[in-house]
């Protein structure tokens, strides 16, 4: 028992920090990549951090000519993502949550966009000091005690775009609702408000050069 | 990143990191991890005894902490420590546990795990009394009843104990027509009484449904309102806990609890541990409410007389409903610690 729960631990952590470490070097490969980090409340009051790589797939674009020579763009945008967050129930469970999905997002001529994702991942729970009981009664701790969820979910995003290429050019909030399959003898959904900003470095490179 | 991603690895493995004392009173969460299922414990108030009151909470689909609410638990903390445990899919309890598993007799084997835990924790010597209110009293009955399990413990509690659902749904029509007409002629909420009085009446005792039995419980908390409003039971005060600062997740006690409830249902209406009462060999504490619609006292009295040996006592709260922990909360704890340094 404890070499499972050994086993199933560090080859979901593995997985995790591969994948992690696969999409923050995707930009080595020349691939244009942006980041969105925020800082969100799982159930509204559970406190967590999530990173969000995000790549166009597909994108679409209307340009017009306004008054006085300005020039108004509209987008829609198909976006593929990858999420990595934790969050903290305090002295009950950390979770660390791993997510892929792809949205739609819609931004307006004012620069506020809309985007509704969907996705799927896993999440991993983390639990304090835990104990099991053997068969022959001997009582052993467990480690790295906790479990392995797949997590279907879906996302609302709203935010604000900046005109100018700074390192940070957007704002936004997210509510996402987050499936922890086969939870108990249930299945848990989960609710996250986020609120965070993009990151965009190839910006801040455009800057240096300038 | 990676900086980032090592913090907060470490931060959650070292998260339950704490020193064992029980000089100072405890407050230690753990976690048992049994068929599938981590179920917390949370461990609060005097240790040094090494004297323990293993809640066993309500529903099912309640939650341990819940109980650890207003003077009661304050009093039996200052005397040593309780146990308040979230059982098998329900509080924070989580984990991937077979839905085919579930049963009554699994919740007792985990019963019987904690206490392992405990004395590897806090020693062999630990002395522990297991308490069941309602269904825990049920879940408690099937642990006891066994006579090899209740060697391990030092006695048991059993408050507005639903051991025996069959004669619970019995009992419970018999007193809504017994109480119904003294509250008649005692002039107090007499239209609803009546209409009571009438329902209860036109119920087959010889064959209650599952549905009928729902009604019953439904029914049986409605009326604590009615007593309540007429001044019969005494004032029990509501939950100051805020939400924000309960290590429960209500959404997730209700989600998964709801679900628990659902599966042990069907088991839970034909379990009766009444004739396995005679088994019992530590001493025993029957504690009921006059006024317990949910549990009526016949239970407990019964339980009383079945009972075999001296080692026993059994206490009604004659102002109170279901849970006399919050209305006669003094009285309450003071039964227990009573009981508890008697046969400790």
């Amino acid at each position: 028992m404890l070499h499972y729960q050994f086993g199933t631990a560090k080859t979901v952590m593995n997985k995790i920090i591969l994948l992690l470490i696969l999409s923050l070097s995707a930009k080595v490969y020349g691939q244009h990549l942006h980041y969105k980090g925020s800082l969100l409340g799982n159930q509204l009051i559970y406190p967590g951090i999530n990173i969000q790589a995000e790549k166009i797939v597909y994108s679409k674009e209307k340009i017009k000519e306004g008054k006085h020579n300005k020039i108004w763009k509209k987008q829609r945008n198909i976006i593929a993502t990858i999420d990595l967050g934790a969050y903290c129930h305090p002295k009950m469970f950390t979770a660390l949550i791993n997510t892929y999905g792809i949205k739609y997002q819609k931004i307006t001529k004012r620069s506020w966009f809309y985007e509704t994702g969907v996705g799927f991942g896993f999440a991993r729970t983390f639990l304090p000091e835990t104990y099991t009981v053997k068969d022959d009664g001997s009582v052993k701790k467990v480690f790295l005690p906790g479990y392995a969820y797949f997590t279907p979910k879906v996302d609302f995003i709203w935010g604000r775009q900046f005109k100018k290429p700074f390192l940070i050019d957007q704002v936004f909030i997210k509510t996402s609702a987050l499936y922890l399959l086969h939870y108990n003898y249930t299945n848990l959904p989960t609710f996250s408000v986020e609120i965070g900003m993009g990151i965009n470095i190839n910006n801040l490179q455009s800057q240096k050069q300038k | 990143m990676k900086k980032i991603l090592i913090i907060v690895l470490l931060s959650t493995i070292f998260m339950g990191c704490n020193k064992d004392s029980l000089d100072k009173p405890l407050a230690d969460i753990l976690y048992v991890k049994s068929n599938g299922n981590s179920m917390p414990a949370y461990i609060y108030g005097n240790g040094k005894d090494k004297v323990f009151m293993l809640l066993l909470h309500g529903g099912p689909g309640g939650n341990g902490i819940e109980y650890r609410d207003g003077l009661y638990a304050e009093l039996l903390e200052k005397e040593f420590a309780v146990i308040y445990w979230d059982q098998r899919g329900q509080g924070m309890a989580q984990g991937k546990p077979d839905k085919a598993d579930l049963n009554i007799e699994l919740m007792a084997q985990d019963i019987e795990k904690l206490i392992a835990v405990i004395r590897y924790k806090y020693g062999k010597d630990s002395k522990i009394f297991l308490y069941g209110h309602s269904w825990g009293g049920m879940l408690g009955s099937a642990f006891i009843v066994n006579k090899d399990r209740q060697k391990l413990v030092s006695g048991w509690i059993e408050s507005n104990g639903a051991h025996d659902l069959p004669f619970l749904n019995i009992e419970t029509v018999k007193l809504f027509i017994t109480i119904g007409n003294e509250q008649i002629a005692k002039n107090h909420s007499v239209a609803q009484w009546t209409d009571i009085v009438k329902w209860a009446k036109a119920i087959d005792t010889n064959n209650i449904s599952s549905e009928i039995s729902g009604e019953l419980n439904s029914k049986a908390f409605e009326v604590e309102d009615l007593l309540g409003n007429d001044g019969e039971l005494a004032d029990s005060k509501p939950s100051d806990k805020l939400y924000f600062y309960s290590p429960i997740n209500k959404i997730t006690n209700f989600i998964t609890g709801n679900k628990t409830n659902l599966l042990l249902n069907d088991e839970i209406e034909k379990t009766s541990f009444t004739p396995q009462i005679g088994n019992i060999a530590v001493p025993c504490l029957f504690m009921t409410s006059k006024f317990d619609f949910v549990v009526p006292p016949a239970l407990a009295i019964d339980a009383f007389q079945r009972k075999v040996g001296m080692d026993k006592e059994l206490k009604i709260f004659e102002f109170s409903g279901h849970s006399p922990m919050n209305g006669e909360a003094e009285l309450y704890a003071n039964t227990i610690i009573n009981f508890i340094k008697k046969y400790k």
